[in-house]
């Protein structure tokens, strides 16, 4: 038009401050740590001649049976957590969506407050709650005369609190996404459903779920990346612990690269991980369409 | 408007109260247990409501200097990274919301980058290239690092209030003989102020409660934000849990205050970013 540079390349002047910012943060360490897990870097040693080893810290770190316990853990983790917020996440916004409910936002406003609680003051306030000693939880089982376990001494109890940690965090975000989704079903096909005479299961079933199904896909697949690195809690809930028992993928990596010092291997694992994450988010997106 | 109903409706209003009660409860729990003394804090049977309310957990944590340079790093590094941010964002965004529309898809690229990588893998090259810049334990070092993963988002969220923008208003600003420049900052970004603020906010927020890369990257007082700061004081052998709730109160505090100031801004950005954590 009436200006002396074109919109293209003005748009370009804007966009390039930001666009160079980003390659120089994003790619490039992502490029440089895919190199570090190819040619291994000796931080004791720095000054020691770098030389190719190919895939042997992709193979080094996949014979660590802590790498593989981990990740098998992470596994247990996300599967449980992603089932429980989304039977939960569904109930809820099922019942939060009936249109003669009053004081809907009031529930909707004391919902969403967890949602960007910072993952470790859930970890904490849990650590608190779980405590065996002087946890609230344990009197209020000790008071229903309920068994009363000591939640960090065992595997399963406590992964249990890692788990429920992360649902406190993390349901809210599925619940207000679903209960979106739901405001976006037409009234018709359900009213359809009510004059054929299906039930409230079979509506529920056959009508809303089918075409929930962009909002349940949506949900799982930003869950699942979150789930998958998982971190605060664990460092700050069990420390991995006991044992190594719930040690998941990301603390891993943690104490392999910064306590070993062993860069090439959390290098090779996080990748290992990443292929993983990518390779269940596409077929995810592949049932989107 | 249904003939038969799933459930009646006195079981849907149990069912919910019980589950905000559960949800509540939690934080609730931690700001109560803040403001009881030693002898309370362990009391057996526990108290609910404190009898002796006292804000000595308060007042042991502001004269702790770990906790007050913590709560100063915080500050600082947040609101520093979220400024970059957003001033590298804005234009870019609104280059991609019209002049260069193809170029979106790749922040879209940049986004979901960041949710596929855990921070984990970054860390590492983080670290590397920090230490050699002689960055680590460095507020600076936290800033640019922490702009990798608010500059994407912010870019995604305010192209898309941009997009939401008439291109009309614009082309009668043209006409009146107002330069791009001039529109960008005369008429997109004010009329765009609650896209701004949103994306202020969360940017904010995502810096706020940051973890693993102020874990990894810093060391000392220098720059150890609070959550680092925090997570230090767990011991296996004693954890002060009054000091302790009284820390993790406040530092939540200003993601409760935000969150129940913006809730509809907040939901619009994490489904648009995606972003949590």
């Amino acid at each position: 038009m009436q200006f002396p540079v074109k919109d293209r390349t003005y748009g370009l002047l804007l966009a390039a401050p930001a666009t160079l910012v980003l390659l120089l943060i994003i790619v490039f360490p992502l490029a440089f740590s895919v190199v570090l897990s190819v040619v291994p870097l000796d931080l004791l040693n720095p000054g020691a001649p770098r030389r190719f080893v190919g895939l042997a810290s992709y193979l080094a770190v996949l014979s660590d049976p802590r790498f593989v316990s981990s990740l098998v853990h992470t596994m247990v983790f996300v599967v449980v957590t992603l089932a429980v917020e989304m039977a939960i996440g569904l109930s809820v916004a099922l019942m939060l969506d009936r249109p003669w409910l009053s004081a809907r936002g009031v529930a909707r406003t004391l919902i969403i407050f967890p949602l960007m609680v910072a993952p470790i003051v859930s970890g904490l306030q849990w650590r608190w709650i779980f405590s065996d000693q002087y946890g609230i939880l344990n009197y209020v089982l000790g008071f229903l005369h309920l068994p009363a376990p000591i939640w960090f001494a065992s595997p399963v109890t406590a992964m249990t609190a890692v788990i429920v940690a992360n649902l406190w965090v993390a349901t809210p975000f599925d619940i207000m996404v679903l209960l979106a989704g739901l405001q976006g079903i037409p009234d018709e096909p359900v009213e359809a459903a009510i004059i054929d005479g299906a039930g409230p299961f079979q509506r529920l079933r056959f009508v809303i779920l089918p075409l929930l199904r962009p909002a349940i896909l949506v949900v799982l697949l930003i869950r699942l990346a979150d789930a998958i690195r998982i971190f605060d809690i664990v460092y700050v809930l069990t420390g991995g612990g006991p044992g190594d028992s719930t040690q998941v993928f990301s603390t891993y990596i943690f104490r392999v690269s910064f306590n070993s010092l062993n860069l090439s291997q959390g290098a090779a694992g996080s990748f290992i991980v990443v292929l993983i994450t990518a390779g269940i988010s596409l077929l995810l997106a592949r049932r989107l369409r | 408007m249904s003939p038969r109903r799933s459930l009646p409706r006195l079981v849907v209003y149990v069912l919910l109260l019980v589950f905000v009660l559960l949800v509540i409860a939690p934080l609730a729990w931690l700001y109560l247990s803040s403001l009881k003394n030693g002898v309370e804090m362990y009391s057996v049977p526990p108290t609910v409501v404190p009898v002796h309310p006292t804000l000595q957990n308060y007042g042991q944590l502001f004269g702790d200097a770990s906790f007050r340079s913590g709560f100063l790093n915080s500050l600082i590094v947040s609101a520093a990274s979220t400024a970059v941010a957003l001033a590298l964002a804005c234009p870019a965004a609104y280059a991609f919301s019209r002049y260069l529309m193809r170029g979106a898809s790749m922040i879209l690229f940049f986004v979901l980058v960041v949710r596929m990588f855990p921070p984990i893998t970054f860390s590492l090259p983080f670290f590397l290239a920090l230490q050699r810049l002689h960055l680590i334990n460095t507020r600076i070092g936290l800033v640019i690092v922490y702009l990798s993963f608010q500059m994407p988002l912010a870019i995604w969220l305010l192209q898309s209030f941009f997009r939401e923008i008439p291109t009309e208003i614009e082309d009668a600003a043209r006409v009146d003989g107002l330069s791009r420049t001039g529109i960008l900052t005369r008429i997109i970004l004010p009329l765009s102020l609650p896209g701004l603020a949103v994306a202020t906010i969360f940017s904010f927020l995502l810096a706020w409660n940051e973890f693993i890369y102020a874990l990894i990257l810093t060391r000392t007082n220098a720059a150890q934000t609070i959550p680092v700061v925090v997570s230090g004081w767990i011991s296996i052998f004693q954890i002060l849990w009054g000091k302790m709730t009284a820390a993790a109160g406040l530092y939540v505090l200003p993601a409760l205050l935000f969150i129940s100031l913006v809730q509809k801004g907040m939901l619009k950005g994490l489904v648009h970013g995606g972003v949590k954590g």
